[in-house]
């Protein structure tokens, strides 16, 4: 079983519990069972007055240890019980201390928190080892950081594959660029698509060229003839077919990846799409609204799924347009869209809400219009490609990831952001972590499961 | 039970007493007493419906039973809420906006320091003792 964490929450509980060595460090994982594996959610790090001083190993006072049990109860979680052997190298083990307090303590927290999961692991500053309990018996808890690459430390890397053991000459070129290891995680990575417009059939494309070949294609439109201008991989037959864009996008990778995994659950309002996105390596978003923004940033936070989201605009009256895009990427643990402040709620309740709820507000006339947004390929290439570079950041650790910037066409810049997470954010914090019980099906309009 | 709407439901069960949750369409029901010289009738069920995005997004309106008139006979400004899976009820129209049409929901991670259901029920209590104004 794999414990998932966002790879800046691993990186200061590792820090904070090493901060005791050459003492051992203890700290109990809130965590959230979700799929096969366990999300982290959140975790405590015991202070030295909750250490028990009687006890000439390492052991966390009774005091402590039943409140936070109580705390984790409370919330529903299961717990992960860790603490550190500092110098242990990278094959650390359970000492005998361990294995002799491990089964009691099993016994134990399996009968405060019943019928969940319980795992146990030990740090070193360079590995680690875990097991985790269950109905089904003991078996192995591996940890998987989920992050930027240069933010994932390679003993919590979830993404270890083989490095490609042949040049291939088509990717000889982006090879030299990126490394064989690079080319390697670009090609191991599952990528969801979301939104196969102008900008994201420009992304598909340039994804497939780059090598990924596992796909999860989310949209439901069909091609129009006005999309002919800006919709990459379209032909002029498509429109009077009523081709969706999917079968573009899957025509496009198809034509470079003959064997590529191309799943097309639907729209992002199915069950199908919610729960495959859940399950991809990196979210890509090309939406052009907010009310599925705030879907993905909700479902990238739970399931801690990295979240690349690309926007364009061009608003104004000519001759005083603005023009001009975004990039933001929502790495798990850091600042999500919502933010960053660019989630407009307003636009979000009316991109959710029911139709009959809409109806209502149009008979009553305050609905707002909705105006076809101008567009432009150009502008959608460059913004798309500005995605691809944080993609190629994100995946092959090219250089750390800009997380939001923002293009102005018309004064031809590039604007890098500074964004934190903001503690109050009501889209990415209660849903850190939460795994199923985030209930991000509730967006579907397919009814759930 | 919608997971924000969760965290807050021991609160508002504690302050809206026999408060019910109902899954659908997905909402959240509670009594209150109204003044009998402006209402028909000394109390009434209110319904606040969840929208999927709550807390990012605010309710918007309430229901209540149709039938509810004001103490003169005359209707409440509402819709009959028939449409949305609700029938016997009506929709009453109100928004948490200000002058300028602007939403003053203003929500944050941890419901008791922002705007949540509680406040918002208590809104349309005030809402329903003004006469609808």
């Amino acid at each position: 079983m794999e414990l998932r964490a966002a790879a800046p929450d691993l990186a200061i509980l590792h820090r904070q519990l090493l901060a005791r060595a050459p003492n051992e460090g203890a700290a109990f994982i809130a965590a959230e069972p979700s799929g096969s594996g366990l999300l982290l959610r959140s975790y405590r790090v015991f202070r030295e007055r909750e250490l028990d001083p009687a006890s000439s190993e390492l052991s966390v006072a009774e005091e402590a240890q039943t409140a936070e049990l109580a705390t984790l109860k409370r919330g529903g979680h299961t717990l992960v019980e860790v603490h550190t052997h500092p110098g242990s190298g990278p094959a650390v083990s359970f000492s005998r201390f361990d294995e002799e307090q491990l089964p009691p303590f099993v016994r134990y927290v399996r009968l405060k928190l019943p019928k969940r999961p319980f795992g146990a692991l030990v740090l070193s500053e360079h590995g680690y080892a875990g097991r985790v309990w269950t109905d089904a018996g003991v078996e192995p808890l591996t940890i998987g950081a989920v992050g930027q690459r240069t933010a994932v430390p390679a003993w919590a890397d979830p993404r270890r594959v083989d490095p490609i053991s042949q040049v291939n000459e088509r990717f000889d070129r982006q090879i030299r660029s990126l490394g064989r290891d690079g080319q390697t995680w670009i090609q191991a990575l599952r990528v969801g698509v979301v939104g196969l417009g102008g900008t994201g059939s420009q992304m598909v494309q340039q994804l497939a060229h780059l090598g990924v070949r596992r796909y999860v294609l989310v949209e439901d439109d069909v091609v129009e003839a006005s999309n002919l201008a800006r919709l990459a991989g379209a032909t002029r037959w498509d429109p009077l077919f009523r081709r969706r864009k999917v079968a573009i996008a899957r025509r496009t990778i198809r034509r470079l990846a003959p064997t590529a995994e191309i799943k097309c659950p639907g729209s992002l309002r199915q069950r199908q799409a919610l729960a495959a996105l859940g399950d991809v390596d990196v979210i890509v978003g090309c939406v052009d609204n907010d009310g599925a923004r705030l879907v993905m940033s909700e479902l990238a936070a739970a399931y801690l799924v990295p979240y690349l989201d690309i926007g364009v605009g061009i608003e104004g009256d000519r001759p005083a347009r603005t023009i001009g895009g975004r990039v933001s990427f929502h790495l798990p643990g850091g600042p999500c869209l919502a933010c960053a402040d660019e989630i407009d709620f307003g636009e979000v309740a009316e991109d959710l809400e029911s139709e009959a709820l809409r109806n209502v507000r149009v008979q009553r006339g305050y609905a707002r219009d909705r105006r076809v947004e101008p567009a432009l390929m150009p502008l959608n290439g460059v913004v798309a490609s500005l995605g691809m570079m944080e993609f190629l950041a994100f995946a092959t650790g090219l250089r750390p990831v800009i997380p939001f910037s923002r293009y102005d066409a018309t004064a031809a810049r590039l604007i890098r952001q500074s964004v934190e997470v903001s503690p109050d954010c009501v889209v990415c914090r209660p849903a850190h972590g939460m795994g199923d019980r985030q209930m991000v099906d509730r967006y579907a309009l397919d009814g759930r499961a | 039970m919608h997971p924000r709407v969760a965290e807050e439901w021991p609160e508002i069960a504690s302050v809206y007493l026999g408060a019910r949750h109902i899954p659908s369409p997905e909402r959240v029901e509670v009594d209150i007493d109204l003044e009998v010289s402006v209402y028909d009738r000394p109390n009434t069920s209110v319904a606040v419906l969840i929208p999927p995005g709550y807390r990012a997004t605010s309710p918007d309106g309430f229901l209540v039973p149709a039938g509810l008139r004001f103490a003169d006979g005359s209707n409440l400004p509402a819709s009959d809420a028939t449409g949305f899976g609700m029938p016997g009820w009506l929709l009453v129209s109100f928004h948490l906006i200000d002058e300028s049409g602007a939403s003053i929901w203003r929500p944050t991670a941890d419901f008791q320091r922002g705007d949540n259901l509680i406040g918002y029920l208590a809104s349309t209590e005030s809402f329903l003792a003004r006469r609808c104004n």
